[in-house]
């Protein structure tokens, strides 16, 4: 099998990076990321300076205060990052088809395969990357590459905060070899926990054991694990998919208040509806992602059951339900489909001709459809969104 | 008579399997292999954008016949983004990353690329100098690409530190550091062949700016080049081709390479 080129931006902190380039004052002070107001939050970000003084992510904001007096707390506010991803991402795409986002971490993933003909040797196209997106944004990723997405992420983890890592093709095992088991994605904590107690802490320690020793410490995962271990990771960079719609709601204090939540559902299946409407296209499936205030995100996702406003509605609603499985107050939700051309339906032989046929609902998602393309969103709104002022 | 490397810029280029310079399937893991069987030198380009680290170079040097030689570019962190607080320990590490291939005495030189806005300025001699120092014992050849440096006095110093000024062949355009046909370390005459693609030289775009393709006559011209006027005299020599697109650089490496055993 041929050797991919794949290319992996890791912005580090990226929250705090992003909050730092529109405030410089914040750049070379410890800055920490986390919902102000609300009770037992925890850091989502924190910026290098903070690091070094022992910040973490995850850690109660409540603990951060105590101890680390006067340094500067910010809400998260992800819309700012998504937009910045989505600036870095589209910046990918001048190099390949194939690039791979996070949600909102900052990481990008680009398999540039094949594309030496037309933008040069792959580390003068990661070089580049990282020049433009330190022009655009003020912010510098670490890049790598290496022949997969597994080695490709351990090498700028390699590198944090800031540098790069070529691991040239063939030198993926001996790459790993001396690192810590705890740099390999792809293994679980409990497994982690559990091989450090059998004292095997190096990813070359594991690789001596047998198949059957092997299943010790990982049972039922030997094989996966050996490969893991190996670098070797056929998983493809998934492009995101086109004719995805999206649409998001942020909350301006996080909240679990139950008719806020469902007011931000609404809105958001309203904006969907609307510009699936536009473009003349159905759902397919329905995706639904809940940020904590704390940082921590929920996905669910189903096939979708109507394009009208009302089943999206309907639908967001049993997904949030399936989603929401915390107390932790809710600061941002997001809406995502997939859609595509509307199935041609061979007409009735015998309807009759004269006034629509169609069901009220239908006529109704229609009539605020053209209300909002002539008046703005805000003209016409459901009830249920009527708790978001 | 004088020993003579020959190689390319890289040798890593997955378009070289289609242009035929390595044979059908040849997997990128094995391409330093193959890049052997036709040359005896090779310039790292990677340790550029990287500072290389010395198990990649053992594994690498292992790969490679008894007689063939490395030729590593500077780091960037050296040459182009110089942090006047850190620059020091960046040479250190550089340093320490070579031993492998300096044990092995397969460093044939650690190449100094300046970049085109690198002017000759008091705080740019001095750094230079101070840079050149860091390396002393190493064989260092340094490339110019801003005309302000064409002076006898930094080919002076040159010679008295046995430093190697490379002969760029590069496109006939104003502000390009000249091709200079001066030996200023008799131990290493160093010869680049950009190409001379006038076109696409500032096109930022290095497919554009490195694909040209040498006419027989030009390859007879820069063998003239070297046995008449850079090579007597020195005791090694080093000449690798940079029009890497297509794989033009080894076949035009290889015709050369005939031509100077003709000669």
């Amino acid at each position: 099998m041929s050797h991919r080129d794949i290319i992996h931006l890791n912005i580090a902190d990226f929250a705090a990076g992003i909050e730092a380039c529109i405030d410089p004052a914040l750049r070379n002070e410890p800055l920490v990321i986390a919902p102000t107001g609300a009770p037992r939050a925890v850091v989502y970000d924190m910026n290098e300076p903070a690091f070094k003084e022992g910040i973490r992510k995850g850690m109660p904001l409540s603990r951060v205060k105590r101890q680390h007096r006067g340094v500067p707390v910010l809400p998260p506010r992800f819309n700012r990052y998504e937009r910045a991803m989505k600036d870095v991402f589209k910046q990918g795409l001048t190099y390949t088809p194939a690039v791979e986002s996070g949600c909102r971490d900052g990481h990008l993933f680009l398999d540039i395969t094949g594309t030496s003909r037309l933008y040069g040797p792959p580390p003068d196209v990661a070089f580049r990357l990282k020049k433009s997106v330190k022009k655009s944004l003020g912010l510098e990723p670490i890049w790598s590459l290496a022949t997969s997405k597994l080695v490709a992420k351990v090498a700028t983890r390699m590198v944090k905060p800031l540098g790069e890592y070529i691991v040239g093709p063939g030198e993926e095992e001996a790459f790993l070899g001396p690192l810590p088991l705890s740099l390999l994605p792809g293994l679980s904590k409990e497994e982690i926990r559990t091989a450090t107690r059998f004292n095997l802490v190096r990813i070359s320690q594991i690789r001596t054991l047998t198949p059957a020793q092997m299943d010790i410490p990982f049972p039922g995962r030997a094989a996966a694990v050996r490969r893991l271990l190996k670098g070797i990771d056929p998983s493809p960079v998934s492009p995101s998919r086109p004719g995805r719609l999206r649409a998001d709601h942020e909350f301006a204090d996080d909240t679990n208040d139950a008719d806020e939540l469902t007011a931000g559902l609404a809105l958001m299946a309203a904006a969907l509806a609307g510009r699936l409407c536009s473009r003349n296209e159905t759902l397919r499936s329905l995706t639904l992602t809940i940020s904590y205030s704390d940082g921590v995100c929920h996905t669910e996702s189903a096939k979708a059951q109507g394009g009208l406003e009302s089943a999206l509605f309907r639908q967001s609603r049993s997904l949030f339900r399936a989603a929401w499985k915390r107390r932790v107050r809710i600061r941002h939700m997001a809406l995502t489909c997939t859609a595509g051309p509307v199935a041609p339906v061979q007409a009735d032989l015998f309807a009759s001709p004269g006034p629509d046929n169609s069901p009220r609902t239908d006529r109704l998602s229609g009539a605020m459809a053209e209300i909002r393309a002539r008046f703005g969103n805000a003209a016409v709104r459901p009830a249920a969104a009527l708790a978001i002022p | 008579m004088a020993a003579l490397f020959t190689g390319t810029s890289g040798y890593s280029y997955g378009e070289w399997v289609d242009a035929g310079v390595y044979p059908k399937g040849t997997h990128a893991a094995n391409m330093l292999t193959a890049y052997t069987r036709h040359f005896n030198a090779v310039e790292l380009n990677y340790t550029w954008y990287q500072m290389p680290k010395a198990p990649s170079l053992e594994r690498m040097a292992a790969q490679v016949p008894g007689n063939f030689m490395f030729s590593l570019k500077l780091t960037r962190t050296l040459t182009h983004e110089v942090d006047k607080t850190l620059w020091k320990d960046e040479a250190a590490a550089f340093r320490r990353a070579v031993a492998p291939l300096v044990d092995t005495q397969k460093l044939l030189s650690i190449l100094v690329q300046l970049p085109p806005y690198f002017r000759r300025t008091p705080d740019r001699r001095a750094y230079l100098a101070a840079l050149l120092e860091e390396f002393t014992g190493l064989p260092m050849a340094v490339e110019f690409r801003h005309p302000s440096w064409v002076n006898d006095k930094v080919f002076y110093e040159f010679e008295r530190r046995n430093i190697t000024l490379v002969t760029v062949d590069g496109p006939p355009l104003p502000h390009l550091f000249p091709r200079l046909d001066l030996v200023t370390n008799p131990d290493l005459i160093y010869l680049r062949l950009h190409g001379r693609n006038s076109a696409g030289w500032r096109s930022g775009n290095m497919q554009k700016q490195f694909d040209y393709d040498y006419s027989e006559t030009e390859l007879r011209e820069t063998a003239a080049l070297m046995t008449q006027r850079l090579m007597p005299g020195a005791r090694a020599g080093a000449l690798f081709f940079n029009n890497h697109v297509r794989g033009q650089a080894p076949k035009n490496c290889l015709r050369l390479a005939a031509i100077l055993q003709a000669h």
